[in-house]
């Protein structure tokens, strides 16, 4: 079969000019065969097992993108959530489990190791509570560890209790790591409805129904859509939201080609029982120029990301880039959406800087793509209360219309509204955002559970 | 499966070489601790045949004995792999490979053949292009499937499509030797596995 030239060179322009790459291929890794009474013994089993399941992950990882030309940007490892390992130890704490995590990670040359996680949208266990109140220290004394609690399902309801928990949690573990600009809190991630096989850290875990050790695969490609948009609107045709739909699917489909091609491939070298697991179709910005999601807005016409119409321009491009991923995969999973991290995205960090874009407006978009409030900064002087009922306003969007949300908020302790701080990395640069200054402390300390929602007469 | 890490790097005298098992797993932080080091790392002990080897011999005894029970083939490479791999006196059973395994390895090796590369040549036109490119990829092995080639105007653009099953080099070092005969002769390059542009453009 002979290719016309135009699909080679367009290839080669996704490629070199568009930022197609893998944004991460992650290595989930089961645990459950590590527990045992003694927390010594626990953490050299899990140690063991996640240097023995991912000894070669970056070498194959590496081979695979020589071979095939397509960039790999981040190799990562993602674990059992570790409150149902540690449980069986009794201990009073798992920071050592932390610890245990980071020298694998440190190992294997990972950046990031998931999974420091629990699972309490119901009710609480023991373990699940010495791992929530382990977070700011195993969060502050390591680099490479990340958590995610699921504090709320479309099946059980929100709870309460644990989001009051985790307010303080982000309060304690951004004054612990207040000198490096509260980065601990960039590490942790607040859930409803939390996926099984997400690639992307730090909310990654490997869930409960996945297997041994699976490999998924997070794309990226808001740069390859973002020009595309442009071509599209500069080729000269009279052209429609409907033009621009199908485009974007055009360009998702391809993307998610290409994830599924390197995923396979790196899990088929890897050998030894390891699965492929999913393609994960998020558009995942970075903070590169042109690698932005906020782009794509202003692209399709709106001045800056958050001004009127940007939800559901956003509406269109999540919609978009789901249909053709379906269409070129049959092992879509993850989260699947389109990320707005705030610091993560130049464009969204101008927004912010220049008043288009505020927590509400960012709330409001984040009923229509995944994930939610993403690296959000807000001034130091927040309280936990308000922390915590930001987070339930944000599960409640993800449990009413039965999809993920996600939290992931920075108190910067000592700066106020329009403080920049820069962390550098794919972290990019936070802009603190005003937050109102009503208060929600005495209904945050109802506590309890909001019930389940009604899945029939939606509206 | 014995797993190599920084710890055991750094109980070793530095200068000085640690024996591992021959299919040990020597992790990404411990081989650079042991650059760092200056502490070679040599596998050592009763080698289990490799994955390679195994699949030269199936290969092997699949064309000899063409037609012949499974069970016959099995023996067969179990016997040959035993004789090469093992040393005298050492216990054979446990690495005599199934016939599964040596039909899964027969099968990945016809999968990695069957892998092709799309070249595609661009530039000012010139006299020799074709030739100069088609002799340099005979000369590393490669064999040519398809090609076509275009002249729009001075502007040359030629397609080739190479069969990379009897490259006699890694496919990494065909892709630079191919690309730095293009590049020396002013004109642009890009070599690519078919599968990249497969997967993004066919449906």
């Amino acid at each position: 079969m002979i290719f016309e030239s135009d699909e080679l060179r367009a290839t080669l322009r996704m490629i070199e000019a568009e930022h197609l790459d893998i944004r991460a291929v992650t290595l989930g890794i089961s645990l459950r065969d590590c527990p045992t009474d003694d927390l010594h013994t626990t953490c050299q089993r899990v140690f063991d097992k996640i240097t023995r399941s991912g000894a070669r992950l970056v070498s194959v990882a590496k081979e695979v993108q020589a071979e095939y030309g397509v960039p790999i940007v981040n190799k990562r490892i993602s674990v059992t959530p570790i409150a149902l390992i540690g449980e069986p130890t009794r201990a009073s704490s798992y920071v050592p489990l932390g610890a245990t995590l980071d020298r694998a990670a440190r190992e294997l040359g990972v950046d990031y190791i998931a999974g420091f996680s629990a699972l309490v949208e119901k009710g609480m266990t023991p373990g699940d509570q010495v791992l929530i109140d382990s977070i700011p220290e195993a969060l502050s004394t390591t680099d490479r560890v990340c958590s995610s609690v699921n504090v709320a399902s479309t099946r059980a309801g929100i709870n309460m209790d644990a989001i009051v928990r985790m307010g303080r949690v982000i309060k304690h573990l951004a004054e612990r790591t207040a000198d490096r600009g509260s980065i601990g809190c960039a590490k942790l991630v607040v859930f409803a409805n939390i996926p099984d096989d997400n690639p992307f850290v730090a909310g990654a875990m490997h869930g409960l129904s996945e297997g041994d050790r699976v490999i998924n695969v997070g794309v990226s490609g808001p740069g390859v859509i973002l020009s595309a948009i442009r071509r599209l609107r500069e080729s000269g045709r009279r052209i429609d939201l409907g033009d621009v739909a199908e485009t974007i699917k055009r360009m998702a489909f391809k993307v998610t080609r290409a994830g599924e091609l390197i995923g396979r491939q790196v899990a088929e070298r890897l050998g030894d029982g390891v699965r492929f697991g999913i393609v994960d179709l998020s558009l995942a910005p970075t903070p590169a120029v042109g690698d932005s999601v906020a782009e794509i807005l202003q692209a399709l016409g709106l001045e800056r990301a958050g001004a009127p119409g940007s939800t559901a321009a956003l509406a269109l491009i999540t919609d978009a880039v789901k249909k053709g991923g379906v269409m070129a995969s049959s092992s879509v999973g993850g989260l699947s959406g389109a990320f707005i991290p705030v610091s993560e995205d130049h464009a969204m960090v101008e927004a912010v800087a220049c008043g288009a874009l505020s927590l509400e407006k960012l709330e409001a978009m984040t009923a229509v793509c995944s994930v939610g409030l993403d690296m959000v900064a807000v001034p130091g002087d927040t309280s936990a209360e308000t922390l915590s009922a930001i987070i339930a306003d944000e599960m409640a969007i993800g449990v009413v219309n039965n999809k993920t949300t996600a939290v992931r908020i920075l108190p910067l302790i000592g700066k106020s509204v329009g403080d920049r701080i820069h962390y550098g990395g794919l972290l990019g640069e936070a802009v603190v955002m005003p937050v109102s200054r009503f208060s929600s402390s005495e209904f945050v300390g109802l506590g309890g559970r909001i019930p389940a929602p009604i899945i029939s007469l939606r509206n | 499966m014995q797993v190599v890490t920084e710890k055991e790097i750094e109980s070793a005298e530095p200068g000085t070489t640690l024996a591992v098992a021959p299919d040990a797993l020597v992790t990404p932080l411990a081989e650079a601790a042991a650059q760092a080091r200056n502490i070679g790392i040599v596998r050592h002990g009763p080698e289990a045949p490799s994955p390679t080897l195994i699949r030269q011999v199936a290969r092997q005894v699949a064309a000899r004995l063409q037609g012949a029970a499974p069970e016959v083939m099995e023996a067969v490479v179990a016997e040959v792999i035993s004789a090469l791999a093992v040393p005298a006196g050492a216990g054979s059973e446990s690495v005599v490979p199934g016939v599964d395994f040596c039909a899964a390895c027969l099968e990945q090796d016809r999968a990695r053949a069957r892998r092709r590369a799309v070249l595609t040549t661009t530039g000012k036109n010139q006299k020799g292009i074709a030739a100069t490119v088609t002799a340099r990829i005979a000369e590393l092995g490669g064999d040519i499937i398809d090609i076509s080639q275009t002249l729009v105007g001075d502007y040359f653009t030629m397609i080739i499509i190479v069969d990379t099953a009897t490259l006699e080099v890694p496919f990494e070092d065909f892709r630079q030797a191919i690309e730095s005969t293009i590049h020396e002769m002013g004109l642009q390059s890009m070599v690519m596995l078919e599968d990249v542009l497969t997967s993004l453009h066919r449906v």
